[in-house]
C-alpha cells in the first residue's frame, strides 16, 4: 500500500506529494504517536505500524 | 501485589518507614505518575545501558547525508545545513498525557549518537552490547559504514593530528584524566539573559542577525580594505545562524501539527483534545516568539536545550529555572490566575521528567564516572538577584515540591544559600534531603560570588547571575560571562601526582613513562624533596590536560562549529563569530580534580612514617607499593592509621593547604584561550570507582583496585573519626575563595536523628556552622545502611531509592556494587 | 630520532587500527588466540573501543609480520586491539578469567565488555 492510500497519511497543504505518516506505538513503558515526513507515492514498509483510527 | 499493598498504607505509616518513593506515588497527579513511569532511563547501570535502550541511527544517517553533500561549505554553514536537515526530517513523537515535547532521539528509548565527535567513541558504539536496534545485523552494517565514512574525520581525530604527539599519547592512555576536547562531548552554558531576561524569541534574534548582516554588507560592498576581510566569513556564520533558527521554528511547528492531527483524528477524550490544542498553540508560539505563559516558558527552555543537544550532545545542563521562569509562573498562577498551583506543579514536574529522559551515547569512561546518569543536570535554585536581594520565590518552592513527587535522579538541584533565605524555603530544601533525594546540594552564595570575581574577574552583577556550569563550578549567564565550551578533559586524576612523585614519573599500571623524571624517591633526603617532586608532577599533569583542552577549544569553530548555540548567544549574534570562539568571552575555566585527597593523605603518611618517625625507609615503602602491599598487611595498616584529612589535625591539614596553594599558584601561570586562569575544583562524580584499577597502591594505605575516596575534600570513607565538626573544621581551614574554584564535600546523615522538627533544627545548626566556617559546598545522603543493604539484596523492591554519589544523584540500583559499597562505607555523621 | 618523531610513532600505532575502515566481518571476528583473551593485555582506560596495551611487548613489535617482531625493551607498551590475532605471538598466555559483565566497573586488566566477547567469559 502507498502512503497516500493510508488513513494515517496527512499531506502538506503546500505540497500534497509529501506529508506526515502517523504511527501509534505502545512500547513496554509508554504509548505515543510518532510521525515523519514521507513521499505520498512511496510504499509503506512492512515494519510500519499501520493502525486503525 | 506489593504495590497494591502500599497503596493501602497511609502516608503517615510510610513516613515512619521512610519509604518516600511510595509517598511520592500517592501524592503526585495521575499525569505525573504516568509520565514518570513512562521514562526510559538512559543512565548506565554501572557501565552498561539498560535493556531496551537503543542507539538512534536515523539522526546520524540524516546528518551524514547532508554534511557530505555540502562538503565545500565553511564549518558553521555546513553544520547548519546538516542539522536543519535532521530537524526537518527526523521522526518526532508525542507521549500520551504530555504537555511538553521535544527529545534528542526519534523514539523515547533511543540514545542520541553524535557521530562527528570522536572515532573512538563510534567504534565503541559498534562494540557495545545491547544497543543496536533490531534487526541487529542490518544495524551493525549501517554503523560499520557510517564509521568508515567518519574514520579520521571527527573533531577529536582532527585535534589529535595537531596536538603534540607526546601529549596525545599520554592523554589517550586514560591514566591522567578524562574528557574529549571537542564541543561534541562538552557542555555549554546558555545565555539566559539574552533569551529570557531580554525576551528574545527566535524571530527576534533573526531580526538582529538581519541587521548585523545589513551593516556588514554596507562595508563589504563598500571601499575595500583589510578591515572588511574578516566580515566575509562572519556573513557565512550569520547565514548559518539564521538557517538553523528557521529550521528550529519549523521543528517546533512539526510538533504543533502532530498535536492537531492527534486531536482532530485520533483523540476521543475531550480534556486531552483541549490539552493537545494548547500544546499545538504553545509550539506555534515558541520558540519563534518570547513566551507568554508558564507552559510556553518551560517549552521554550526545553526546545533550546534539545536543539543544543542535537547539535552537540551536551554533558551538563546549566540552568536556573526558578529565576528565569518566575515571571511567567507569577503571571499565570498569582496575577492572572490562568492556572492553579497544582497545574503549575504538574508542568514543573513534567519539565523535570523531560530533562530526565534525555540521553546520548557516551564512552564507557563517562558511564563509569557518571553511573546512573548521562550527564550532570545540576539545576541552580535560589541565590540572589543582580541587586543582591533574595531571589527565592514560590517557583523555587514549586521545584522543590515537584522534585519530591517525581523523584528523578537527574536533574538534581543545587541551592544557592545566603543569610537572607526565608525559613520556609530552607524547610523545603531540607524536606528534599530528608526524603532521600541526595539533593539539593547547598552552595554558599556569598563565598561563590566572591570566588567568581576573584578567579575570573566577573563583575559583581554578572557574578550574581551564576548557575552551575556542571556539578559544581559557577558560571554567569551573561553576554561575556557565559561559557560556550567546557570540556571535561580538564579533569585530572590527581592521585597520579603523588604516584608519579613516588615512582620517578613512571606509571606501573599503564606501563609507560608518563610524568617527568623527578628523581629516585628512595634517595630523597627529606620530605621537602619529596614534596618538590610532587609539585613538578602536579604542574606537568595539569599542563598536559590544559594544553589539550585549550587546543580543542581554539580549533572547535574550525573542527566542529556551533551554529545553533551561536544563534542563542548575544555576543555571537552581534559579532558573527562562532560562540565557541574565545573572542568576547571573559573565561571561566577550571580543572576538575578527581582523586584529590589521596595526595594529602599519602604525603602526610610518608612524612610521618618515613621522614619523622623513621619507622620505614622509602625503599621499603616503594617496594611495598610496587607489590601492592603483598605480604605486608601490618605495614599497610600502619599507613592507613597515619594522620588523615578530615579530623581537624594540622599535621595533615597543613599539607592539604600546601598542596592546594601550589595548585592555586600554578593556576595563575596557565591560561585558557581567553587569557584567564584555571583554578582547581576537587570533586569526583563516580570517577573514584572508574579509576580504582588505574591508580596504583598508595601510601595512604590503599591497594590497587580499592575504591578511591568519594569526593572533593571529603575525607576517605571511615577515615573521619572525630565527628562532623572536625570534618567541617578541616574543610574550614581552606580559603574557599582563594585556594581553588570550589570544593565538594559529601556528608552522610542519619535519617533517624534528623526526623521531625528537631531534625530540621539540628540540620539548620549544622548549616550555620558550615556557613560560618566559609565552606562553599556540602551535600547530603540521608538513607540508612539498612535500606541500602536491603536494596542490594532485593533491588526490584527498591528501584526508586536515590543516593547522592558525588556531584550528582543516582538511583541506587543503577550504580555498580563497588560504588554501592563505597557509599555505604561513608561515615554517618551524628550531628 | 627526535622527541616529536618518537612520540609520533607511538601515536600512529595507537591510532592506526582505529582509523582504518573495516568490514563487519573483520570487526566481528575474535580469533581463538586474540590479544583480548591474553593475560598480558590491559584494556585502555580512556577509549573503551577495544584497544589496549600489551604488558610485555613494546612499541616496535609487530605480531602480524612474518616472521613476527618482538620488542620487549622500551618505555611504551604495544597498542593492540581486543580482537587482534595473537596466534603468532610468543608471549600469548590465555587468561583464566574474563569478566564480560559491563555493570561492575571492573579492572580493565580482565574486563572485556565488547559484544563480540559474549560467551567467552568465565
Amino acid at each position: 500500500m502507498k502512503y497516500k492510500e493510508s488513513k494515517n497519511f496527512f499531506p502538506y497543504p503546500e505540497n500534497p506529494q509529501r506529508g506526515d505518516y502517523v504511527e501509534r506505538v505502545v512500547d513496554p513503558r509508554q504509548a505515543y504517536y510518532k510521525v515523519k515526513p514521507v513521499n505520498a507515492e512511496d510504499e509503506i514498509p512492512e515494519s510500519a505500524s499501520e493502525f486503525q483510527k | 501485589m506489593a504495590q497494591a499493598a502500599k497503596i493501602q498504607e497511609s502516608i503517615e505509616d510510610l513516613e515512619k518507614k521512610q519509604e518516600w518513593w511510595w509517598i511520592a506515588e500517592k501524592k503526585r497527579s495521575k499525569r505525573l505518575d504516568y509520565l514518570r513511569k513512562a521514562v526510559w532511563k538512559k543512565g548506565a547501570i554501572g557501565g552498561n545501558y539498560a535493556p531496551g535502550v537503543k542507539v538512534d541511527l536515523e539522526i546520524p544517517v540524516l546528518f551524514t547525508q547532508m554534511y557530505n553533500w555540502w562538503k565545500f561549505d565553511p564549518p558553521m554553514l555546513r553544520r547548519a545545513k546538516a542539522n536543519a536537515h535532521i530537524l526537518d526530517n527526523m521522526t518526532i513523537f508525542i507521549t500520551d498525557h504530555a504537555q511538553l515535547v521535544g527529545y534528542v532521539g526519534t523514539t523515547p528509548n533511543t540514545l542520541l549518537w553524535r557521530i562527528d565527535g570522536a572515532s573512538m567513541v563510534n567504534e565503541e558504539l559498534y562494540n557495545e552490547p545491547g544497543v543496536m536496534p533490531e534487526p541487529e545485523q542490518a544495524s551493525l552494517k549501517k554503523v560499520a559504514d557510517l564509521n568508515a565514512a567518519w574514520a579520521g574525520q571527527t573533531a577529536v581525530d582532527k585535534v589529535a593530528r595537531i596536538l603534540d604527539p607526546e601529549d596525545a599519547v599520554k592523554f589517550l592512555s586514560g591514566a591522567i584524566g578524562w574528557g574529549a576536547p571537542t564541543s561534541a562531548y562538552g557542555y555549554s552554558g546558555k545565555d539566559y539573559e539574552f533569551l529570557f531576561a531580554q525576551r528574545n524569541g527566535f524571530l527576534d534574534i533573526i531580526e538582529k542577525i538581519d541587521e548585523a548582516i545589513e551593516k556588514a554588507e554596507d562595508r563589504t560592498m563598500g571601499a575595500p580594505g583589510p578591515d572588511i576581510l574578516p566580515l566575509y566569513e562572519r556573513l557565512q556564520n550569520w547565514d548559518a545562524m539564521k538557517m538553523i533558527l528557521e529550521a528550529s521554528i519549523r521543528y517546533a511547528n512539526r510538533y504543533a501539527r502532530l498535536a492537531r492531527i492527534i486531536a482532530e483524528n485520533y483523540e476521543t477524550d475531550p480534556t486531552r483534545k483541549e490539552e493537545l490544542i494548547r500544546l499545538a498553540e504553545t509550539c506555534e508560539h515558541v520558540p519563534a516568539h518570547a513566551p507568554r505563559s508558564l507552559q510556553e516558558s518551560l517549552q521554550y527552555d526545553h526546545f533550546v536545550q534539545v536543539l543544543a543537544r542535537i547539535e552537540a550532545l551536551e554533558g551538563a545542563w546549566p540552568a536556573r529555572p526558578d529565576y528565569y521562569h518566575w515571571p511567567m509562573y507569577h503571571k499565570d498562577v498569582n496575577v492572572e490566575k490562568n492556572i492553579t498551583r497544582e497545574e503549575a506543579l504538574d508542568l514543573v514536574g513534567e519539565f523535570m521528567i523531560r530533562a530526565y529522559e534525555v540521553g546520548g551515547f557516551g564512552p564507557r569512561w563517562a558511564r563509569e564516572g557518571l553511573q546512573g546518569i548521562t550527564g550532570t543536570w545540576v539545576w541552580t535554585l535560589g541565590g540572589v538577584n543582580k541587586d543582591g536581594t533574595d531571589a527565592c520565590n514560590d517557583l523555587t518552592v514549586a521545584f522543590l515540591q515537584a522534585a519530591r513527587m517525581v523523584r528523578v535522579a537527574n536533574p538534581t538541584f543545587a541551592f544557592r544559600w545566603h543569610p537572607k533565605v526565608a525559613d520556609d524555603v530552607m524547610r523545603e530544601v531540607f524536606e528534599c534531603i530528608r526524603h532521600g533525594l541526595g539533593y539539593p546540594s547547598i552552595r554558599n552564595d556569598p563565598v561563590l560570588i566572591q570566588n567568581a570575581m576573584h578567579w575570573h574577574g566577573h563583575p559583581l552583577e554578572e557574578a550574581r547571575t551564576w548557575v552551575h556550569q556542571a556539578c559544581m563550578s559557577p558560571c554567569p549567564t551573561t553576554k561575556h560571562g557565559v561559557q560556550p565550551m567546557r570540556m571535561a578533559s580538564a579533569t585530572a586524576n590527581c592521585a597520579k601526582m603523588v604516584e608519579y612523585a613516588l615512582h620517578n614519573g613512571y606509571d606501573f599500571v599503564v606501563q609507560m613513562q608518563m610524568g617527568p623524571k623527578t628523581g629516585d624517591a628512595a634517595k630523597f633526603k627529606d620530605f621537602e624533596e619529596f614534596f618538590a617532586a610532587w609539585v613538578k608532577q602536579m604542574e606537568w599533569l595539569t599542563n598536559t590536560l590544559v594544553r589539550t583542552v585549550n587546543l580543542g577549544r581554539y580549533k572547535d569553530p574550525e573542527f566542529f562549529g556551533r551554529p545553533f548555540l551561536s544563534a542563542t548567544y548575544e555576543r555571537a549574534v552581534e559579532s558573527g563569530l562562532d560562540a565557541v570562539s574565545p573572542v568576547g568571552e571573559r573565561g571561566n575555566c577550571w580543572i576538575t580534580g578527581f582523586t584529590w585527597v589521596e595526595n594529602a593523605d599519602s604525603l602526610a603518611a610518608v612524612k610521618k612514617l618515613v621522614f619523622d618517625d623513621k619507622k620505614y625507609t622509602m625503599a621499603e615503602l616503594l617496594d611495598a607499593l610496587r607489590t601492592n602491599w603483598e605480604g605486608r598487611e601490618d605495614m599497610r595498616l600502619d599507613f592507613v592509621k597515619a594522620p588523615k584529612w578530615g579530623n581537624d589535625d594540622d599535621y595533615v591539614d597543613d599539607i592539604m593547604l600546601r598542596c592546594l596553594r601550589e595548585v592555586a599558584r600554578h593556576s595563575r601561570e596557565i591560561q585558557c584561550p581567553c587569557g584567564n586562569t584555571w583554578p582547581l575544583l576537587p570533586e569526583n562524580v563516580s570517577g573514584n570507582i572508574h579509576y580504582s584499577s588505574i591508580v596504583g597502591a598508595l601510601p595512604n594505605g590503599r591497594r590497587l583496585g580499592d575504591a578511591l575516596y568519594d569526593g572533593g575534600i571529603s575525607p576517605g570513607p571511615g577515615l573521619d573519626k572525630k565527628g562532623p565538626t572536625a570534618v567541617l573544621k578541616s574543610c574550614g581551614k581552606i580559603d574557599h575563595v582563594g585556594d581553588g574554584r570550589a570544593f565538594l564535600l559529601n556528608q552522610r546523615l542519619s535519617p533517624t536523628q534528623l526526623a521531625g522538627e528537631k531534625g530540621y533544627q539540628l540540620w539548620k545548626a549544622y548549616i550555620k556552622t558550615w556557613a560560618d566556617l566559609g565552606l562553599d559546598h556540602v551535600q547530603f545522603n540521608m538513607v540508612s545502611d539498612e535500606t541500602l543493604r536491603a536494596a542490594q539484596r532485593d533491588p526490584e523492591k527498591y528501584q526508586e531509592v536515590i543516593v547522592r554519589v558525588a556531584g550528582y544523584s543516582a538511583h541506587f540500583v543503577d550504580i555498580s556494587r563497588k560504588t554501592q559499597d563505597n557509599i555505604i562505607q561513608r561515615t554517618i555523621q551524628g550531628i | 630520532m627526535g622527541r616529536r618523531d618518537e612520540w609520533k610513532q607511538v601515536q600512529n600505532s595507537m591510532y592506526g587500527e582505529i582509523t582504518k575502515a573495516r568490514s563487519v566481518e573483520e570487526r566481528e571476528k575474535v580469533p581463538d588466540a586474540a590479544c583480548g583473551l591474553c593475560k598480558n593485555f590491559a584494556e585502555n582506560a580512556y577509549a573503551s573501543d577495544g584497544r589496549g596495551l600489551c604488558k610485555i611487548l613494546k612499541v616496535g613489535s609487530n605480531i602480524a609480520a612474518d616472521p613476527p617482531v618482538f620488542v620487549t625493551a622500551g618505555e611504551v607498551g604495544l597498542p593492540t586491539m581486543f580482537n587482534t590475532d595473537a596466534a603468532a605471538c610468543a608471549h600469548y598466555a590465555k587468561m583464566d578469567f574474563i569478566d564480560t559483565d559491563g555493570t561492575e566497573v571492573a579492572d580493565p586488566g580482565y574486563r572485556r565488555v565488547q559484544r563480540q566477547m559474549e560467551g567467552k567469559g568465565k
